[in-house]
C-alpha cells in the first residue's frame, strides 16, 4: 500500500511539474508585454528595460521558468500588473471561496446522485425509469446560470427562504476569523453558530446550481454500475442469507457500483473549481473566478498563472486523493498493483 | 416412505411463476408442486431456461420485478411464504432456509472479506452473539469446510480464495445459522471434476452430520446420481417426472428423461452419433397447446394427443417407490419399461 | 522419414510456454517462470481426433494457442504438414492460418454483435482476400447450411440465437477457410446436454466429410472418451498419460488419469469408493522442476522420495502407444 501511494505521489509531482511548464509557456506565448503593460504607455523605456530585468523577463524562456517556480514555491508568486496587488494575497483571499463552494457543490452532487441512483434501481419500473431519464437530461442540459437565476427568483424573490446574491454571508453576520478560509469550517472552529448557519445558507442556492451538472452525470454513471452490479450473484446470495433487498442493495451493490466511478467524480470536482465562473458571477460570489477572468482579459499574467498553478495543484491533489482512496477500498486494486500480499 | 403423516419440510403446491413482459406474462415455472422431507436430498434437473432456477428463486421469494409469483403455495413447516414480507422473508432466508450458489466468481461480495460476509450472516440471526462470539464460530464453520488454515483465511478478500474454496465458504455461510434446508443451484458446474469430487463429498458430509434437506438444481445427471434420493425432471417450466432417482435414471419413463440420458455421451458406443433431441426447447412465450415437448419427442411427435392435450401427471409405481410422469403415454411406456432403452 | 501421405499433418514437440511469474517484490526481480506448458509433445494424425484433456490449469488451452502461435511459444517445435511454425516470417504464416483454424468454448465473445451471421461467416473469406463477392456469398450460405443454420436467418444477429447455434456460426466461422487441422477449445462445455450431443453429432459429420482433423481440448472426460482417438492427459502443462481412447480409459495407468476418472459422477453408479484427491491444481512453485509435477496431490507418490527427485519420463506402458510418466505406473486401481 505504500508503494503504491508513493508510487502515485510520484506520477502527481510529474504531472505537477508539466501543467506547470504548460501554463508557463502558453502564457509567454501570448503578445503583450507585462512589464509594459504594469508601467503604461507613458512609461519610458529604460523603466520597462529595468522592470523586464527584475521581472526575470529577459532571459532565456527557460530560466524565466525557473525564476517564476524558485518564486514561486517560496511563496512570491509576483503582483497584478493592473493593479500591483501581491497575487498571493489577492488569490488567496479569493480562492477559499471558490474551494469552499466547490466542495458543496461537490457535496450536493454526490449525495443527490447516490440517493438517486439508489431509489430509482430499488424501485424500478417504467416510472422511476422515465423520471430518472428525464432528471439527468435536465441536469445535465440545463445552463448553470440560467438555472441559478431562476432558483434566487424562487427560493430568494419568491418564497424568500434562502438569502439572495450578496455572497458568502449575511451583511449583518459578522465573519469569523480566517483560519482555512472556508467561512464555514472557519466559523466551526470559532465556536460561531450564527455565522455557521448563515453561511450554510448563503452555500445552499449556489452550491446547487454549480453541483447540478456533475449530480447529472454522476446520476447516470452510478445508475449504471448499480442496474449493473444488482444482477450479480452476489446480491442474490446476500439477501439468501438474510438481508432484505434494500439493505443488499446498500451495502453490497452500492460499494460496488460506487467504486468504478470514484475516479470520474474526482475529475468532476476537478472540473466544478474551473467552471464556476458563471456561477460566481450570478451569485456575487467573492470567488477566484471574476479575478480570473479579468486577469485574462486584461493580461494579467501573474494572477492567471499562479490561478493554473493553484488548481492543477487541487486537480492532482484530488486524483491523488481518489486513487488512494480506491485503493483502500477495492482490495483487487492493491493487489493488482502488487501492493497486496 | 417412513413417516408419511409428518407433514414435509418444504411443500410447494402449483407454483406458477411469471414475468411481465411488455407483450404479455411470460411464466417460467408453471404450476409445479414438489415436496422434501427433513434431511431428504432432492434434485431438480433440466437444461437451461427449463425454470429450474426461478423455481429455486421463487421458493425464496427472490423474484424480483417484472417477475412474481402467480399462483400457487410455498410451505415451510406448513407456512405458507408466499406474500410474505421481505421483513418476514429475511428472517427465513440464510436462517431456515439458505441458498448455495454456482461460483463463477461472483456468489461472494469481492470487496469484503469472507470473515465479513460469514460474520454477518451469523450475526443476522443471532442478534446476540457477540462479534467475537461470532468470528469464532465463523472460524469453527470455516474449519467445518475444510479451509485450510481457517483462522488466518477469514480475513481475507474472496479473489484471494480458489473456486473450490469459495464454494466451501458458500457451505460454511448456507450452514451458518443451521437451516433446516439448503437450496443448491449448480454448487459444483463451474468447478473442475476433482474439485467438483471434493466439494460434493464434502456438502454429503456436511448436511448428513447437520440433518440438512437440501435441493439441489443441475443440469448434470451424474450429480444427481451421486447425491439424490429423489428426482424432478423439469422441461420448459414444468416438472415432467419425478420419483426415485435410482428408478427415475435407470428406467425413464417420460420421453424427455429418456433423451436426456441418452444424449449424455456412451464411450462403450464410440464413433456412433449421439442421440441428440432435435430443436429446442419451446420459446416461453409461445407455449404449445399440448405437451410442451411435442415437437422435439420421439415418442409423441406428431401424434394427436400430444399435438392438443396438456397431459396431466400419472402414478406409475417402481421398485424405489411411486414416480410421477406428465405423459399421454407413461403408462404404456411404463409397463414395456424394460425394453424402453434405445429403440 | 516415410513418404508424405504417412506423415502426421500435425507434429508438437517439447512445446514450452512460459510466463513471467507474477512479481511480487519490485525490487528484487525474480527469475521465476510460470510454465504454462511445460515439453508437451505428440502427433496428428489426418482425419484424426487427438484430445487434450485435463483440469483448468492443465495448459491445455495455452498448448492449443501455442500450436496455432496466437502465444509464441518459448521452446520446443511444431510443424504443420512438414513446415516448421516456429520459423515462419508473418505472411507465411498468415498463409498458413487458413488451413488451421481455431472455436472458440465461447463464440459469443467472438462474435460481433453488430455483424449478421453472414458478414460474419464471410468475414474470414474477405480477410484472406478469396473469392469475388458472389462467390463468397454461395460459400457462406453452402457453409451456414451445412452446420445447420437455416438459410432465412442469415441476416440476424448473434444474440438472436440459442448457444448452440451460435456456436454452429462460431463452427462455421472456421470452416468456411476450409482448413485441415481445427482446434476445438471446449467448444462444448457451455451448452446444455442435449445441445452438446447436437453440437458433437454435428463436428463426427462435418470431420467425414470434410476429412478434417480435429485437436480437441476438453475437460469432460465422458466426452473426451466418447470423442476422440487418442488422447494426452495433461497436469501443469506436462503429459501424464497418452494414447488411444479406448486403450487409456480401460486401462488407466497413471494415478492423475485414475482418480480423474473416478471423480466424474456417472449415471448409475454410486461412486462409494471414489476416489477423492487432496488440494487443488496449484504450480510447486521454485525448486518443482525436479520430480514429478503430480506428486503434492498423488496417493501414490506423495511420500516416496524418488517422486520428489525424479522426473518420470513417458514411458511404453499397455498397448499400442500408451504412454504414462509415472515411476509406480498402474499401482493405483479404482475400486471397482
Amino acid at each position: 500500500m505504500l508503494r503504491l501511494i508513493s508510487g502515485r505521489v510520484a506520477t502527481s509531482l510529474i504531472s505537477l511539474f508539466g501543467a506547470s511548464l504548460i501554463a508557463f509557456v502558453l502564457l509567454r506565448l501570448t503578445p503583450g508585454d507585462p512589464a509594459r503593460l504594469f508601467l503604461g504607455q507613458f512609461a519610458g523605456e529604460d523603466a520597462v528595460q529595468a522592470l523586464r530585468a527584475e521581472l526575470g523577463l529577459d532571459g532565456s524562456m527557460f530560466s524565466q521558468y525557473l525564476i517564476y517556480m524558485q518564486r514561486f514555491l517560496s511563496g512570491d508568486w509576483g503582483f497584478s500588473y493592473s493593479t500591483g496587488q501581491s497575487v498571493a494575497e489577492l488569490l488567496l483571499a479569493r480562492f477559499p471561496a471558490t474551494v469552499e463552494l466547490g466542495l458543496f457543490a461537490f457535496l450536493f452532487a454526490f449525495v443527490a446522485a447516490v440517493s438517486c441512483a439508489l431509489i430509482s434501481v430499488y424501485r424500478r419500473g417504467p416510472v422511476s425509469d422515465g423520471g430518472a431519464r428525464a432528471l439527468s437530461f435536465f441536469a445535465q442540459g440545463v445552463p448553470p446560470f440560467w438555472f441559478g437565476l431562476m432558483m434566487l427568483l424562487v427560493f430568494f424573490e419568491g418564497f424568500g427562504w434562502l438569502p439572495g446574491p450578496e455572497g458568502r454571508l449575511g451583511l449583518r453576520v459578522i465573519p469569523p476569523p480566517t483560519v482555512t478560509g472556508l467561512m464555514t469550517v472557519d466559523a466551526l472552529l470559532a465556536g460561531d453558530w450564527t455565522a455557521f448557519k448563515d453561511a450554510v445558507r448563503h452555500l445552499i442556492l449556489p452550491a446547487v446550481t454549480l453541483g447540478l451538472m456533475p449530480f447529472g452525470f454522476l446520476y447516470r454513471l452510478l445508475r449504471a454500475n448499480l442496474e449493473g452490479v444488482t444482477r450479480e450473484p452476489f446480491i442474490t446470495v446476500a439477501r439468501g442469507r438474510g438481508l432484505t433487498r434494500w439493505a443488499a442493495y446498500v451495502r453490497h451493490a452500492l460499494p460496488n457500483a460506487f467504486l468504478p466511478t470514484l475516479t470520474a467524480a474526482g475529475l468532476l470536482f476537478g472540473q466544478l473549481l474551473a467552471g464556476s465562473v458563471l456561477v460566481e458571477r450570478v451569485f456575487v460570489w467573492p470567488g477566484a473566478g471574476a479575478l480570473v477572468t479579468d486577469g485574462v482579459l486584461k493580461q494579467d499574467f501573474s494572477v492567471v498563472q499562479a490561478f493554473i498553478l493553484l488548481s492543477a495543484f487541487l486537480y492532482v491533489l484530488t486524483s491523488l486523493v481518489v486513487d488512494i482512496l480506491a485503493a483502500l477500498l477495492d482490495p483487487r486494486v492493491a493487489q493488482s498493483q502488487g501492493g497486496g500480499r | 416412505m417412513s413417516a408419511t403423516n409428518q407433514p414435509p419440510l418444504l411443500d410447494v403446491r402449483g407454483l406458477t411463476t411469471e414475468f411481465v413482459t411488455r407483450t404479455g406474462a411470460v411464466a417460467a415455472v408453471r404450476n409445479v408442486s414438489l415436496s422434501v422431507r427433513r434431511g431428504e436430498k432432492v434434485a431438480i434437473v433440466g437444461e437451461s431456461g427449463c425454470g429450474k432456477s426461478t423455481l429455486a428463486l421463487s421458493i425464496l421469494g427472490l423474484v424480483d420485478r417484472p417477475g412474481r409469483i402467480a399462483a400457487g403455495e410455498v410451505r415451510l413447516h406448513g407456512r405458507n411464504l408466499v406474500g410474505l414480507s421481505e421483513r418476514e422473508m429475511k428472517k427465513i432466508r440464510g436462517n431456515v432456509v439458505s441458498l448455495i450458489f454456482q461460483d463463477p466468481m461472483g456468489a461472494l461480495d469481492p470487496i469484503q472479506t469472507v470473515g465479513a460476509q460469514l460474520i454477518d450472516t451469523l450475526r443476522r440471526h443471532q442478534p446476540s452473539l457477540s462479534h467475537k462470539a461470532a468470528r469464532a464460530r465463523a472460524v469453527e464453520l470455516l474449519r467445518e469446510v475444510e479451509v485450510p488454515a481457517a483462522e488466518r483465511r477469514l480475513d481475507d478478500y474472496p479473489h484471494h480464495y480458489s473456486g473450490g474454496m469459495r464454494q466451501r465458504v458458500m457451505i460454511a455461510i448456507a450452514l451458518a445459522n443451521s437451516p433446516a434446508l439448503i437450496i443448491a443451484d449448480e454448487p459444483t458446474t463451474a468447478l473442475d471434476v476433482t474439485t467438483q469430487a471434493q466439494v460434493l463429498a464434502l456438502l454429503e458430509r456436511v448436511v448428513a452430520n447437520h440433518g440438512v434437506a437440501v435441493l439441489l438444481i443441475t443440469h448434470n445427471l451424474g450429480v444427481v446420481a451421486e447425491f439424490c434420493d429423489g428426482v424432478q425432471v423439469m422441461y420448459a417450466g414444468r416438472i415432467v417426472e419425478r420419483g426415485p432417482t435410482e428408478a427415475v435414471l435407470a428406467k425413464p419413463t417420460h420421453p424427455y428423461t429418456q433423451a436426456l440420458l441418452e444424449s449424455i455421451p456412451d464411450p462403450s458406443r464410440r464413433g456412433d452419433r449421439l442421440r441428440a433431441i432435435p430443436g429446442m426447447p419451446p420459446d416461453l412465450s409461445a407455449m404449445p397447446t399440448g405437451c410442451a415437448f411435442e415437437p422435439r419427442c420421439f415418442h409423441g411427435h406428431g401424434r394427436e394427443i400430444c399435438r392438443t392435450r396438456q397431459p396431466i401427471p400419472i402414478a406409475i409405481e417402481t421398485a424405489g417407490g411411486p414416480s410421477l410422469v406428465e405423459c399421454h403415454f407413461a403408462a404404456e411406456r411404463a409397463a414395456r419399461a424394460g425394453e424402453i432403452t434405445a429403440s | 522419414m516415410s513418404p508424405e501421405t504417412a506423415t502426421p499433418l500435425l507434429i508438437v514437440d517439447r512445446l514450452e510456454k512460459s510466463f513471467a511469474a507474477r512479481n511480487s517484490n519490485p525490487f528484487k526481480p525474480s527469475r521465476e517462470k510460470l510454465r504454462a506448458v511445460d515439453g508437451i509433445s505428440f502427433t496428428v494424425e489426418r482425419g484424426e481426433t487427438f484430445g487434450l484433456v485435463g483440469e483448468s490449469g492443465c495448459g491445455k488451452s495455452t498448448a492449443a494457442r501455442a500450436i496455432l502461435r496466437l502465444v509464441e511459444p518459448t521452446g520446443g517445435r511444431v510443424s504443420f504438414d512438414g513446415i516448421d511454425i516456429a520459423g515462419l516470417a508473418p505472411e507465411p504464416m498468415r498463409k498458413l492460418r487458413r488451413r488451421m483454424q481455431m472455436v472458440f468454448q465461447d463464440s459469443t465473445g467472438t462474435l460481433d454483435p453488430r455483424m449478421s451471421v453472414r458478414d460474419l461467416v464471410e468475414e474470414p473469406l474477405i480477410v484472406h482476400g478469396l473469392g469475388d463477392a458472389a462467390a463468397r456469398r454461395a460459400k457462406v450460405d453452402a457453409m451456414l447450411e451445412l452446420v445447420g443454420i437455416r438459410p432465412e436467418f442469415a441476416t440476424r444477429k448473434p444474440h438472436q440465437f440459442s448457444g448452440g447455434q451460435r456456436q454452429r456460426i462460431g463452427i462455421a466461422r472456421a470452416l468456411v477457410l476450409e482448413p485441415e487441422l481445427v482446434v476445438l477449445d471446449e467448444p462444448i462445455s457451455a451448452l446444455d446436454v442435449s445441445v452438446q450431443a447436437q453440437i458433437l453429432n454435428l463436428l463426427k459429420d462435418l470431420q467425414e466429410r470434410l476429412g478434417l482433423s480435429y485437436v480437441f481440448i476438453v475437460h469432460d472426460l465422458t466426452v473426451a472418451e466418447f470423442f476422440c482417438d487418442r488422447l494426452a492427459v495433461l497436469y501443469l502443462g506436462q503429459v501424464m498419460e497418452s494414447g488411444a481412447a479406448s486403450e487409456l480409459f480401460s486401462n488407466p495407468q497413471h494415478p492423475y488419469t485414475v482418480s480423474l476418472l473416478s471423480a466424474v459422477p456417472r449415471v448409475g453408479t454410486k461412486g462409494s469408493n471414489r476416489i477423492i484427491l487432496e488440494g487443488e491444481v496449484s504450480p510447486l512453485g521454485s525448486g518443482a522442476s525436479t520430480g514429478c509435477a503430480f506428486r503434492a496431490r498423488c496417493p501414490v507418490g506423495r511420500d516416496r522420495p524418488i517422486c520428489a527427485s525424479d522426473r518420470p519420463v513417458l514411458a511404453p506402458r499397455g498397448t499400442g502407444d500408451h504412454t504414462v510418466a509415472c515411476h509406480f505406473p498402474g499401482e493405483l486401481r479404482a475400486a471397482p
